[in-house]
Order: C-alpha cells, then structure tokens, then sequence
C-alpha cells in the first residue's frame, strides 16, 4: 500500500474530506482494511475528550466554596470589588497629583524678606547689569 | 607689545607679587584681610590695544604706620621708542631708583572699611607724580575717595592720562591707573560648593499662582547667575492705550559662602525688566524699564526664604501705566542654598 492510499484513509478517520474516488479507490487497496482499523484505534488511543463526572465536579465546587455561598452574596462581592477599583482610581490620581504638585510647587519659606523701594530696590538704566 | 615690554611686565608683577605676599605673612588674618585690593597700571600702546603691565597687590597686613592704611610703594613708567621698537619700563622707587628715569611715577593706598559677600566698602588715594624736564618729580594729580562701594571683581578707575611727550605717545597712546578688590577665599572652605534652589512666583489678586524654578550649583564664593522666562500679564480691562500687555522679566544671581560655623552667607541681586508687548508680537513694543535689589543675608543651610519684590515699579514718573497694570500680582522669588560635599 504506498503513502497515498495511508493518506487518504487517514483523512478520512480524522473527518476531513475526501474525494469519492480516491476513497473507493483506497480501500479497494490490498490491506485496506488493516489499515483503516489501525487509524480508528490510533484516533481513540490519542483523543483527549473525557470530561469528569458529574460526582466529581460537584464534589470540587463544595470544596472551592461555590456552593456554600448564597447567590445574594455574589452581587455583594461584585459591589466591593467596585468600590475597592474606585478608590484605588482615587488614590493613583492623588499619589499623582502629590507627585506632580512636588515638583512644581515650591517650598514653604521659613523666613519672608522684602526689597524695600529707594533703600534696597532701585531702578536701573536700560542695558545696565543683567 | 614688543618682548621687552613684556619681560618688564613680568618681572614687576613677580616682583610685586613676592613683596606683597611677605608682607601678608607678617600679620596674622583679620575679618577684613579676607579682601585683597591690587593697583594695576595699565597702558594702551599706540598701535594696539590696552593690556596690564604693572599690578601690585596692597597687602591689608601691612600698614603705613602714620596712617593706617595698606600702601604701596611708588612705582614709575617709562615707554621709548628705539631702533628695534617700544620699551616700556616698570620700575618701584621707594627705597630704589628716584625717578629721573621714569616719566610718570604713582603713589597709592587703600583701607577695607566694610566687607561681606558681594559688598566691599574701601577707601582709597593716590598720587601721580611727573618727571620735569630737570629730572625732580612734581605731583601733578592726586585724589582721596573716603568711600567706594564695589562688589566683588569690581575695577575703579582712579586715574587716567595722556603722556606729554610726543616720543611717549609714540609707544603708549595713554596711562590708567585701576583699583581691584577680590575676596581670597579661606582655605578650609574654599573646596565647598552651593547647591542654589530657586523659584519666581507670581501671584495674582484672584489667587492664582503660578511657579517657574531655577537650579544651579557654584563653588565657594562664585557669582551664579539665574534668569526666569519673561512673563506676559493680561490686559488690564478698561486701561485705555495702546492693546499691549505688560512682560515681566526677572533675573539675578547670588553669591554665596559657607561660614565656618556651617551657615552661608548670601549675597542676592535680583533684576527687574518690564515691558509692554503687542498681542502676539515675540518683541517688546518699548517703555523698558529696570529695577535692581540687592540683599546680603545669612541663612541657615536648607533653609527656605522668600524675598517679595516691590509691587510697584520704584518711582512714578511715568509709570503711572506700568504700576496700574502691575497692580494685582506679586512677584517674590524664592530661594535655598545647600552646602554640597
């Protein structure tokens, strides 16, 4: 049997589509028969399309708690996780507004002094010290 | 300057130097021997342009007993016009050579009245003798000035003069005589460096504030210079004129020293420009007017101070439009000076 015919038949276990005539034209191969069987029995030997029992899932959800707790609190929960988000959001955008304010305000002065017009604070000619 | 003028230069001002430093060594420092005054001679050749070629430091140690004051001893110039050139000859007569061989002769001396960061008080007199023709000096111009304010790096022109001889002016179109003042800085602490933190803030009557910041490190005693971007005001509603707003520039730079006692002293110049502007016209449109403060303080290091500027700009007359549209917003700066190792 060459690669071809293995071909086909293979294509057809997996559910792909095939030609008729190559399909006829296969299995009427010596070997055929064998063949097509193997590829079954390789199919189920690698599918993977068990789902666990109904038992063992419920037992798996007692344990995580999901059906200890009553279905009003799920709405509670959803609330909190809310207001958790709002107030994280409130306070990313004041440590923000500090941070920002920190590098553009300036400092609080301790001490206050003043230039005082005609002792201190003179005017100056145009284009004089710069 | 020909090469002999130049090697003259050099050996009076060596020479000078090492008499003025053994002289400071006689005398232990005192608060105001921090300053250093110096005479300097200065000559305009008759084809060039003008260069030091005398300098003699006034050692605040050494003090002419009848008088009190730090003196130097005379000295004399010469300039004449040989085969190979120009030869200009410096030379000290106290004690040495009378002065037959120098056309002009100084004399001169000067006292540290006052002296914090920025701000010297000194007096000062001189004396200029000139060569008659019989080779006797006769004092030809002289003056006493009780009182100069210089700030640090200062030069005061004290005297100025045209040689008479027309072979004199062949070499040297002209003499001056200068007076310097710098602060020689104390050892232990001339290493430090001064971190300056520097804020303008504008404040207006609305409680609107805004802030514009400056940062600048300088050695022990350097003069830093610190400038904000010019601001523009808006319009006064109802001011009448010309639709130009008034531009405030502000500007200034500190110099400061760590004292031993771990605060600095701060000498603080602030500028003041104002201008008015057309609407969208990057240049002023005239009626400049400056101010000038100056303070001298000692702050603590870290310490945070803040010096208001006048709300109105000094005097009246014709600024009348200038204080109105000024009216409403405060300008202050404020300030932080930090030692840094």
């Amino acid at each position: 049997m060459d690669s071809d015919v293995k071909e086909v038949l293979s294509a057809f276990v997996d559910g792909e589509t095939v030609d008729i005539a190559e399909l006829t034209s296969a299995l009427a191969e010596p070997g055929a028969r064998e063949a097509l069987v193997d590829f079954v029995r390789l199919r189920l030997a690698f599918s993977d399309e068990s789902r666990p029992s109904a038992t063992f899932a419920r037992q798996m959800r007692q344990r995580l708690g999901g059906e200890t707790v009553p279905r009003m609190v799920r709405p509670l929960r959803l609330a909190a996780a809310a207001v958790i988000a709002v107030l994280a959001l409130f306070g990313a955008f004041g440590l923000g507004r500090r941070l920002r304010l920190d590098q553009e305000e300036p400092p609080e002065p301790t001490r206050i002094i003043r230039f005082e017009p005609g002792i201190d604070w003179k005017s100056v000619p145009l284009g004089g010290p710069s | 300057m020909r090469t002999e003028t130049r090697w003259l230069r050099i050996v009076a001002c060596v020479v000078a130097s090492m008499a003025g430093a053994a002289r400071a060594g006689e005398k232990p420092p005192q608060a105001s021997e921090r300053v250093s005054m110096s005479v300097n001679l200065l000559m305009t050749s008759a084809v060039g342009a003008t260069s030091k070629i005398f300098s003699w430091t006034l050692a605040p140690g050494v003090k002419d007993p009848s008088r009190g004051r730090a003196r130097m001893p005379r000295f004399g110039v010469v300039s004449a016009a040989g085969s190979e050139g120009c030869t200009t000859t410096v030379g000290l007569l106290d004690n040495g050579p009378d002065q037959r061989g120098y056309a002009l002769a100084w004399a001169a001396d000067a006292t540290v009245l006052e002296s914090s960061t920025d701000r010297l008080v000194v007096s000062a007199s001189w004396r200029r003798f000139k060569t008659e023709d019989d080779g006797e000096p006769t004092e030809s111009a002289g003056e006493s000035i009780p009182k100069l304010y210089l700030r640090e790096d200062d030069r005061v022109l004290l005297d100025y003069v045209v040689p008479d001889a027309a072979d004199q002016r062949r070499c040297a179109r002209n003499y001056a005589l200068e007076l310097t003042a710098e602060v020689k800085e104390d050892p232990a602490l001339a290493g430090n460096q001064i971190a300056y933190d520097a804020w303008l803030v504008h404040e207006t009557s609305d409680r609107r504030k805004t802030s514009q910041r400056a940062r600048f490190t300088a050695r022990q005693g350097e003069k830093a210079s610190f400038s904000f971007p010019k601001e523009t005001l808006r319009p006064v509603r109802g001011s009448g004129g010309a639709p130009e707003s008034l531009r405030v520039a502000v500007s200034g730079h500190t110099r400061g020293r760590v004292r031993k006692d771990g605060s600095v002293e701060l000498a603080i110049d602030t500028f003041r420009t104002l201008s008015y502007v057309a609407p969208n016209a990057p240049d002023d449109a005239g009626g400049e007017t400056g101010e000038n403060g100056e303070k001298v303080v000692s702050v603590q290091p870290g310490e945070v101070i803040r010096i208001e500027l006048p709300a109105a700009p000094e005097g009246t007359n014709g600024r009348e439009r200038m204080a109105r549209d000024l009216a409403g917003h405060s300008f202050a700066l404020i300030l932080t000076a930090k030692p840094v190792s």
